[in-house]
């Protein structure tokens, strides 16, 4: 659900309308010793571990232009509070898209959507939103502007930090702009759900579609034990797309409730199924196994559940809040079951702080992580004063 | 640099005898890569597993000795030139495939390991590894993770680091851990995706999970004719600009096509002035529109012949003579120099028009094989160093060449690495700011600063060699 900024409590809200008015507000709150919390439309805010009240709430509602589109060289740069629904737009004109999915459209940010390092369902064919990044722009706590990454769509000199940013959940800097690499939209898109009434079944169906050469840009899952709608899609070519409908159909026939879709009601049926694990507050967890195993986790989870199935990674929404103890055992009890399944398991929200949240972590990979964001942010001002 | 017994004793213990050269003759082989610059190693060390190169580590960073890995000597940038001296640690013993699992798409190699030998391997199960660098023969997976290198293929399949899942690493202290691993989402920061092109200058990379791709099962190789350079580059922007992303778009100008013919006589078009190869690939329903769409376009902006391959050998032997044009170079020229600069690709004309200017100024002969579709241009800079005055003039050729792009709004290097040569040009690419947070990571990952040592990032920073600068260390 997203945050309603209102009833943050926040100390103040700043609306910097610039990199260098982001960066007056941050040195400002860094030197007084304040916390910043950076905000676009704050639809995964309640994302990580608890959300404190911060002494300043910066938002990005200024920050939403068009640096600029360059259609002929698939590349944009856009500020950071641009919503996804207006980027994808801006694109559109042009017959590009960015193959990002997310709830909430009309109010998520590119900025948001990139601290948080989500990836959407067609992760599966056109990869995660990070692998688009060509470079950013970011405001770190000591008021210094860094702009790392370029233009052009292959760039190796010096070290990756776009990467370093991008799912960094806003503790390392507060991004501002971000230069991505569009993609031509596809000239047809199909998609179907069939309902399975068993995890074997299910992962089953998950499994033909990814083995039956369709090349899909996307196969995913949600349901709880017992309960599950598989959907898949496919995009591109008209006359490959035409060929694989009946192949997927094909593939879907064994499940029940066939529905199928097609063309640009696609995308609007994703940023609706996308909803799933956020749409109610409370604990979400997020285990991650080799995509084989997903049948594995479906036996042993009794849900509600959602999955990038294809990607074999897999929510775990209760739907309510959990007490630290009750979502101590149960992020425990996933992160040993993907462990045993070659994985690990992660708090995405939720009550657990430190390496209770990310049992998945080794000491030596946290502490290195640890050093990294001391450096950049020594007096813990960023994230609102949230602990990792 | 005198080396201390009980270092080398130490060092012997962990690799055995044979695992430790010191003798100059045996050190050799290892004085460059393929950069023609030559380092000298003090020392080279060949673990026998990787479970080695972390106590190797320990005891050089308790001695203070820097030290480097090594894979199998292809950069192109010096990033495994020992030019400070110090240790080379090789890897190429650590060749072992621990796991492949086609069923997961992916694989855990150790660092080792023939980029090739790895495709090989993932072939019976209908997959590849999509990094395809010129080198992929020779090349190492840790060496490709080091550098972040690309290939002809990069322009729909990204470059190395979209295809590492997780990395085993030891840190410049001998400390191991590990980034991301063979389920995706890790938690926690990116560490994996800052460390792949670090070019060793953080750690060194023992074992990688890596990404097994299905290549598309229906293709269409085109080669087309154009008069010039300039035309051919405009066809690339065409095709990209309805939409089209070819699974490669390659471009050789006037002198790369007569060397390879001269050499290879692979029945390149001689008389044109540059020529396209344009690879689409998908499902096989619609490919031939796709393939006539690209013919069209190649053909409104100037295209003589256009072929198509229509079966797995034509296809062969279109690729033939980008496949080779490397080896054809290095038949006309005893020693040559490969830039890696990236332009967007609507400046691409200007670019080749900038380096025909350096070409005349400079009095070497410049061929440019460019990856067109990524905008990534590699324009080998043609000299013997054995006649005075040219190694001088290759260099002033190369300043100028990376300068441009920068102008143009390109970077440096796409694919290569900063290596040995680059460092010095970062300043005019990115702000202080940056540069400040690069030295930063540097020092949290190296705080000695013995890990490959004036690659990236330059000893002493940036700032330290502006006022005249010290490149000791």
């Amino acid at each position: 659900m997203p945050v309603d900024p209102a009833r943050l409590r926040a100390g103040r809200i700043e609306t910097p309308a610039s990199a260098a008015e982001a960066a007056q507000v941050l040195k400002a709150a860094a030197g007084a010793g304040q916390t910043v919390l950076a905000c676009g439309g704050g639809c995964f805010l309640d994302c990580g571990t608890p959300l404190h009240a911060p002494d300043v709430l910066l938002r990005t509602t200024a920050l939403a232009r068009t640096v600029f589109h360059e259609p002929k060289e698939l590349v944009v740069r856009v500020q950071a509070g641009m919503t996804l629904a207006a980027l994808q737009s801006l694109l559109a004109t042009a017959g590009q898209e960015v193959p990002w999915d997310f709830p909430w459209p009309e109010r998520q940010t590119v900025g948001g959507l990139l601290a948080r390092g989500l990836a959407g369902p067609r992760r599966l064919g056109a990869g995660m939103p990070r692998d688009h990044v060509l470079g950013i722009e970011a405001v770190l706590a000591d008021g210094s502007v860094v702009r790392p990454g370029g233009r052009v769509v292959k760039n190796v000199a010096g070290y990756d930090l776009t990467r370093l940013f991008v799912g960094s959940g806003g503790r390392l800097g507060i991004l501002t702009e971000a230069t991505l690499r569009v993609t031509p939209l596809p000239e047809d898109a199909f998609a179907a759900t069939a309902a399975f009434g068993s995890p074997a079944a299910a992962a089953g169906a998950v499994a033909a579609v990814l083995g039956a050469g369709l090349y899909p840009s996307f196969v995913e899952l949600k349901g709880r034990w017992g309960e599950y709608t598989v959907a898949a899609g496919i995009e591109g070519l008209r006359e490959s797309v035409a060929a694989g409908r009946e192949a997927l159909l094909g593939v879907l026939r064994g499940g029940g409730q066939v529905t199928e879709l097609r063309g640009a009601s696609v995308r609007v049926f994703l940023a609706d199924w996308t909803r799933g694990p956020w749409e109610r507050p409370g604990f979400v967890a997020r285990v991650s196994v080799p995509r084989s195993r997903l049948g594995a986790v479906l036996e042993a989870v009794e849900g509600p559940l959602v999955a990038n199935a294809g990607n074999g990674v897999i929510r775990v929404a209760p739907g309510r809040e959990l007490a630290p103890v009750e979502a101590k055992d149960l992020l425990g009890r996933l992160h040993v079951l993907a462990v045993g399944l070659g994985g690990w398991a992660a708090q995405e929200r939720g009550c657990l702080v430190g390496p209770a949240a990310e049992p998945g972590l080794s000491a030596g990979t946290r502490a290195l992580a640890e050093r990294v964001r001391l450096d950049l942010d020594p007096g813990g001002c960023l994230g609102g004063g949230r602990r990792a | 640099m005198t080396i201390d017994d009980s270092l080398l004793q130490t060092l012997r213990g962990i690799t055995g005898p044979d695992g430790v050269l010191t003798a100059p003759e045996s050190r050799l082989a290892y004085e460059s890569d393929a950069l023609p610059f030559k380092g000298h190693p003090d020392l080279v060390i060949i673990p026998r597993a990787a479970g080695e190169v972390a106590p190797v580590v320990r005891a050089l960073a308790a001695a203070g000795m820097p030290f480097l890995p090594w894979g199998t000597g292809t950069g192109l940038a010096g990033g495994a030139c020992a030019a400070r001296g110090g240790a080379l640690i090789v890897l190429s013993r650590l060749r072992r495939i621990l796991e492949l699992n086609p069923a997961d798409g992916y694989a855990v190699v150790e660092a080792g390991v023939v980029n090739l030998h790895l495709t090989r391997a993932a072939e019976p199960s209908g997959l590849l590894f999509a990094p395809d660098p010129g080198s992929q023969q020779a090349c190492t997976i840790g060496g490709n993770i080091a550098a972040n290198s690309g290939g002809p293929h990069t322009l729909k399949s990204g470059v190395t680091t979209n295809h590492v899942l997780g990395l085993e690493v030891v840190l410049p202290d001998g400390e191991t851990v590990t980034f991301g691993g063979a389920a995706e989402d890790a938690p926690g920061l990116d560490l994996r995706g800052l460390f792949t092109g670090s070019e060793g200058t953080l750690g060194i990379v023992t074992t990688a999970t890596v990404r097994l791709t299905r290549p598309w099962p229906a293709w269409r190789t085109l080669l087309a004719a154009f008069p010039d350079f300039e035309s051919a580059t405009r066809a690339v922007s065409a095709v990209i600009a309805a939409g089209i992303v070819p699974a490669a778009l390659e471009m050789m100008d006037r002198k790369i096509i007569k060397a390879v013919e001269d050499a290879f006589h692979v029945g390149l078009p001689r008389d044109a002035g540059a020529v396209l190869i344009v690879e689409v690939d998908g499902l096989r329903e619609g490919l031939d529109r796709v393939a006539g769409e690209v013919e069209r376009l190649c053909r409104s902006e100037g295209a003589g012949e256009v072929r198509l391959a229509r079966n797995e050998e034509e296809r062969t032997a279109l690729w033939l003579g980008r496949k080779r044009a490397a080896a054809a170079i290095g038949r006309i020229s005893a020693v040559y120099c490969t830039q890696d600069v990236v332009v967007p690709r609507n400046r691409m004309p200007e670019m080749a028009k900038a380096i025909e200017e350096i070409e005349r100024s400079s009095g070497l002969g410049i061929a440019n094989l460019c990856h067109a579709g990524d905008g990534n241009m590699h324009p080998l800079v043609l000299f013997d160093d054995a006649v005075p005055g040219q190694v001088a003039a290759q260099k002033i050729a190369t300043h100028a060449i990376v300068r441009k792009a920068i102008e143009l709004g390109g970077t440096v290097t796409g694919e290569h690495g900063v290596g040995l040569e680059k460092s010095e040009f970062l300043p005019d690419l990115y702000g202080d700011a940056d540069l400040d947070l690069m030295m930063r990571v540097k020092r949290l990952f190296d705080p000695q600063g013995l890990a490959n040592p004036g690659k990236v990032v330059p000893v002493g920073g940036w700032r330290a060699r502006e006022v005249g600068g010290s490149h000791a260390g």
